[in-house]
């Protein structure tokens, strides 16, 4: 069954339209996650399906009714708000007890479900606090709270996590997620880290400029980005984009980088190499873990869908349990991820080896995807 | 080298004291004479009328006779000081409750988004800063016998309920209440618009969320979290009113037979019209062990509404 359904819906802010033909649909009980840059419009995506934005063309629908006309308190969401947006002046019990005033729920049943949600979100003991009084943490369990007593259609969350510090960020990311197994909810999500859509969402939608890019599973965009706005957005350290042309050499199809030297494609690696036609520039993308060191990588010494290239160190990050070397390569830089611990240098001279059967080809004019 | 910097320790030790020596020496000089001011102009002035309460004394003759606590003794058997003092409660009150009731819608309507707001928000500071004498002019030529509001009321066939508004025993005080409270609403509206604007929208939205209409949200947030603001405004327009003089002299002078007169009035009438000046100094103390009450009364609630509603 779907949930939410965006059909060419559209919004504009005085003469810039900041969100165009968003066409997508939400199944019954998914964690989406709106994702993309600052100011691409995926906020104001949200508080549309909420009722305080105006949808200015197309429809949205939540269980099948279009809700464009609808008040916010008559769509059944409830909604996270970045700043938690709890109220004051009441305590955190009269905070989780208000939605319910105001349906005029019985006491009995307010009280039930505010305990319900309490014991869920481990609150019993701070019901008579302020949120004054309360850590971030604490403030987003409440605020969560708030929306789990309405038992909503579809939860909301503006960027929940943005206020909390890192290691308070990844607690809550599992609390969330854990919520969502339990209750089964419809979630929608946005956030402008991508970790944060990897490691929660089932489906992840990215925005640009007000314009859908891809939706799909984290790892559907993570292997297959559309374009190179999703390639180079998904993943960190980001992917590698290397400029340069396909060439035939002596019958052998090669990548020429820009101001480098050709390396041959093995046979049956990067499909989208054939739609180009010689000369045409283009990107070849590829992600730091895809490229390795001959001999310490396992896996990159089977098969024969390695491309070969020497560069030097620029720099050496080590994670503890990662390394990270940027290598100067003929069109700028590029990012090596190597698993574990490697010792090298800035200055030291190493060859690479480009996995790529695990490599993308972007046209360089529209930056969609060729394959 | 050892000794070397413990020498130097030593001197870096010393530096900030004889610094700290010389600025205390230049705050003594810098607050001295603006004291030795406010020593004369504020504190003497209050010892003095404190002094002369105990005293009767008259400017014209300049016979000075101690008597005790007779002046106030007479001032609280005198019927007139409690009419005069019923009178400010009135004024007061009434002034008060206008102008914060009319400063609150006005706050909230210029809080909304629409079309010619900043013209508006510019216009409701004009009775603020207009002076009482041109307020008080102005008020005087729309209420009296033959004014503006009579020709209104003429207009719509109510002839039968033109008065002079002012020279009516019956209707001065309602209309020296509402022509103060006209000068006063910008100040309650301004200070209310900027605690509306300090509560943040997300709270309004989440309300809404929650199934609160616009009535509810008024009720149960907007009211709640403005009281601090609601505060504030009350006490200090309450202080104000309470010792206003100016306005109520230039429209009525205390009259007409004492409807309006209020105890800064009396203090006046009885320092300047009557020349006893102890009796007026009596008048002027009680007033202002009233205004002192209520402006414990207004840091003490304010504090405490502070905490309470701290929104951060």
């Amino acid at each position: 069954m779907v949930q939410v359904v965006f059909n060419s819906v559209g919004k504009d802010f005085g003469r810039d339209a900041v969100l165009r033909d968003i066409e997508f649909e939400v199944p019954a009980g998914r964690f989406v996650a709106l994702i993309g840059p600052s100011g691409c419009g995926k906020s104001t995506l949200l508080r549309m399906i909420a009722g305080l934005e105006h949808i200015d063309y197309g429809e949205i629908y939540i269980d099948g009714k279009a809700v464009n006309d609808l008040a916010p308190k008559d769509r059944d969401v409830a909604m996270v708000f970045q700043n938690y947006a709890l109220y004051p002046h009441m305590t955190v019990a009269e905070n989780m007890l208000f939605t319910l005033r105001m349906a005029r729920r019985t006491r009995a049943e307010s009280n039930d479900r505010m305990w319900e949600a309490a014991r869920i979100l481990g609150l019993e003991s701070l019901l008579d606090r302020y949120p004054r009084h309360l850590s971030g943490g604490q403030r987003q369990r409440v605020a969560m709270g708030r929306a789990i007593v309405r038992n909503p259609k579809v939860f909301l969350f503006d960027e929940p996590l943005s206020n909390l510090d890192a290691k308070l960020r990844v607690q809550m990311r599992a609390e969330i997620k854990r919520l969502h197994q339990r209750l089964g909810t419809t979630m929608i999500f946005v956030t402008h880290d991508q970790v944060e859509a990897m490691t929660m969402a089932e489906q992840v939608v990215i925005l640009r400029e007000g314009r859908v890019e891809q939706v799909g599973t984290p790892l559907e965009l993570y292997d297959r980005p559309t374009n190179i706005f999703v390639a180079g957005f998904i993943g960190s350290p980001t992917m590698n984009l290397i400029g340069g042309t396909f060439e035939q050499d002596r019958g052998r199809l090669c990548f020429v980088p820009r101001n480098g030297t050709p390396i041959p494609v093995p046979p049956g690696t990067l499909p989208g190499a054939s739609k180009v036609g010689p000369g045409r520039e283009c990107f070849l993308g590829i992600r730091p873990e895809h490229i390795s060191l001959p001999g310490l990588d396992p896996n990159s010494d089977g098969g024969g869908s390695f491309g070969e290239i020497s560069a030097e160190v620029v720099l050496v990050e080590v994670t503890g349990l990662d390394t990270h070397i940027v290598a100067s390569a003929p069109d700028g830089e590029i990012t090596i991820l190597i698993r574990g611990r490697f010792d090298t240098a800035a200055g030291d001279r190493l060859s690479f080896r480009l996995n790529f059967s695990a490599a993308h080809v972007f046209d360089a004019e529209t930056g969609e995807r060729l394959d | 080298m050892a000794f070397s910097s413990a020498k130097s320790a030593r001197r870096d030790r010393r530096a900030p004291r004889l610094k700290f020596r010389d600025e205390r020496i230049f705050y003594y000089v810098a607050l001295g004479p603006t004291a030795v001011v406010i020593a004369f102009v504020i504190a003497l002035p209050i010892i003095y009328t404190f002094g002369l309460g105990f005293f009767v004394q008259n400017t014209l003759i300049r016979t000075w006779r101690f008597v005790g606590l007779s002046n106030y003794i007479d001032l609280l058997t005198d019927a007139d000081f409690w009419f005069a003092f019923w009178n400010g409660i009135v004024f007061t009150v009434g002034s008060t409750a206008v102008a914060t009731v009319f400063g609150l819608a006005i706050a909230i309507l210029l809080d909304c988004n629409f079309r010619g707001r900043g013209p508006l928000r510019a216009l409701v500071i004009f009775p603020y800063i207009v002076p009482s004498i041109v307020v008080a002019f102005i008020w005087k030529f729309i209420f009296s016998g033959r004014g503006i509001l009579n020709d209104f009321l003429g207009f719509i066939g109510a002839q039968a309920v033109s008065v002079p508004w002012l020279g009516d025993q019956r209707f001065a005080m309602m209309a020296v209440v509402l022509i103060s409270a006209w000068t006063w609403f910008p100040f309650a509206a301004i200070t209310l618009l900027a605690a509306i604007q300090n509560v943040p929208d997300s709270i309004y939205e989440a309300a809404a969320l929650d199934g609160a209409g616009p009535a509810k949200r008024f009720i149960h947030l907007t009211l709640p979290l403005l009281a601090p603001a609601l505060m504030v405004v009350v006490l200090i327009r309450a202080i104000w009113a309470f010792r206003n003089y100016d306005m109520i002299w230039l429209l009525t002078e205390g009259g007409p037979i004492g409807a309006t007169e209020v105890l800064p009035i009396m203090a006046y009438k009885e320092a300047f019209g009557l020349f006893r000046m102890g009796h007026a100094s009596a008048v002027s103390v009680s007033l202002m062990v009233f205004v002192t009450l209520l402006a414990a009364v207004h840091f003490r609630v304010g504090a405490r509404l502070r905490k309470a509603y701290d929104t951060s």
